[in-house]
């Protein structure tokens, strides 16, 4: 990049809330010239108010704060866009019955959960009250249970990973069967090997293609090549592909396509007149090309200007797409994404 | 308790590490480079995802070899 080399440089927050705003502090006084994807569990409390020259490049946004912070830059729709759709995925997959939402009794856990309880009521859907579990849960059999016994013909298991898969562990062991609703960082590849055929049929809402999209999306090939190489040397976790580390790959090549368009010595505020002034930004030809400064659709949460999900299902032990064309929450309709 | 295990174990692993950065430090970094900053939770429990720095760091090795 003008004779200078690309490097990604990251701070473990560990889900502390003091640790979070120390990544965000080091992040701000520091000469990156942009953050990526702050997958912060704190983020709205911890990082975000640290936040003021550096732009926040797709951010993984739980809720509208989230996404529409003055230094915000959302290129793809994440779990707000997830938790915005789950209702449009209910009624694409033709669910009859009622729908039990499993998630933890924290503050973060309440407010998303909730406003998707009130979106699947709005839409007519037989959603029962939302089931909070200690997050200090581990043993699920208790709550596999109590979903049973409720009946609820389909699951939302809003948790972390490992407790989705206890909790679909635990639903397994007491041979019962409810269509899951989900996405791929809650449930990942090799999670849907284990489950086998009790995860067949499940439902994703995805806010990028997975993997087995790569005929229809030529830059999901060129991802999953680049994390085979990846993991060629060494990076273990480089295997996981999943919504996550397509996300980071492609808000990676966004910066560079805009850094690649400063004249003169890319800095952080070069970079962010740079990103004001950008247009149609290549994005792989997975998503729309991308104008970082586009208000959002009417209706939809400001800076959430890319409001696409996609739709998946397991089948034959393999995570694809139900319809090949994005969801597009605002207008309620598919939208193909023209080719690069 | 069981956070305490954890922080337990990541004290462990972080002495370990060179390239992955540990909890409030960043990843070393070096020279002249341009860089991109990422907040993770990585090795935790809750919400494990080392694999979004895999992504980044996927696409800057593609980058870099494109631009010979």
């Amino acid at each position: 990049m003008n004779g200078r080399r690309l490097e990604i440089v990251y701070c473990n927050e560990r889900l502390d809330i003091n640790e979070a705003a120390s990544c965000a502090r080091r992040a701000e006084g520091g000469d990156s010239i942009a953050l990526l994807g702050t997958n912060s569990t704190n983020s709205v409390q911890g990082v975000l108010p640290y936040l003021r020259t550096i732009p926040n490049v797709g951010p993984f946004s739980l809720s509208p704060d989230d996404v529409g912070c003055p230094t915000c830059y959302a290129y793809d729709s994440l779990m707000l866009g997830q938790l915005m759709s789950t209702q449009a995925l209910i009624q694409q997959s033709k669910i009859t019955g009622s729908v039990q939402i499993v998630t933890l009794d924290i503050p973060a856990g309440h407010d998303s959960q909730n406003r998707a309880y009130e979106a699947m009521k709005s839409a007519g859907i037989d959603v029962k009250p939302v089931l909070f579990l200690p997050p200090t849960t581990s043993d699920m059999s208790t709550y596999a249970q109590r979903i049973k016994d409720s009946g609820a013909a389909a699951v939302v298991p809003a948790l972390p990973n490992q407790g989705v898969f206890a909790l679909l562990q635990a639903l397994k062991q007491i041979d019962y069967q409810p269509i899951v609703l989900t996405n791929d960082t809650q449930v990942l590849p090799r999670d849907i090997e284990v489950l086998g055929d009790f995860i067949e049929g499940a439902k994703f809402v995805l806010s990028l293609p997975p993997a087995a999209a790569a005929d229809r999306y030529e830059g999901v090939g060129r991802w999953v090549a680049d994390m085979k190489a990846q993991q060629d040397t060494g990076d273990e976790a480089a295997a996981t592909l999943n919504g996550i580390s397509l996300h980071a790959w492609l808000g990676v090549h966004a910066i560079a396509e805009i850094a690649g368009q400063v004249d003169g010595e890319v800095t952080r505020d070069s970079f962010v007149a740079a990103l004001k002034a950008a247009e149609d930004v290549d994005m792989q030809g997975i998503l729309p090309p991308w104008t970082p400064t586009a208000p959002a659709p009417a209706g939809m949460p400001d800076g959430l200007n890319m409001p696409l999900v996609f739709f998946g299902t397991v089948k034959d032990n393999t995570l694809v797409l139900m319809e090949n064309d994005p969801f597009n929450i605002a207008s309620n309709a598919f939208q193909p994404v023209p080719a690069p | 308790m069981q956070r305490r295990r954890w922080a337990a174990a990541i004290a462990v692993a972080c002495s370990a590490l060179v390239v992955a950065g540990c909890a409030g430090a960043e990843s070393p970094s070096g020279g002249d480079a341009i860089q991109i900053s990422m907040i993770v939770p990585t090795e935790t429990t809750g919400g494990n995802y080392p694999e979004e720095v895999s992504g980044a760091q996927a696409a800057v090795r593609s980058i870099t070899r494109r631009a010979g």
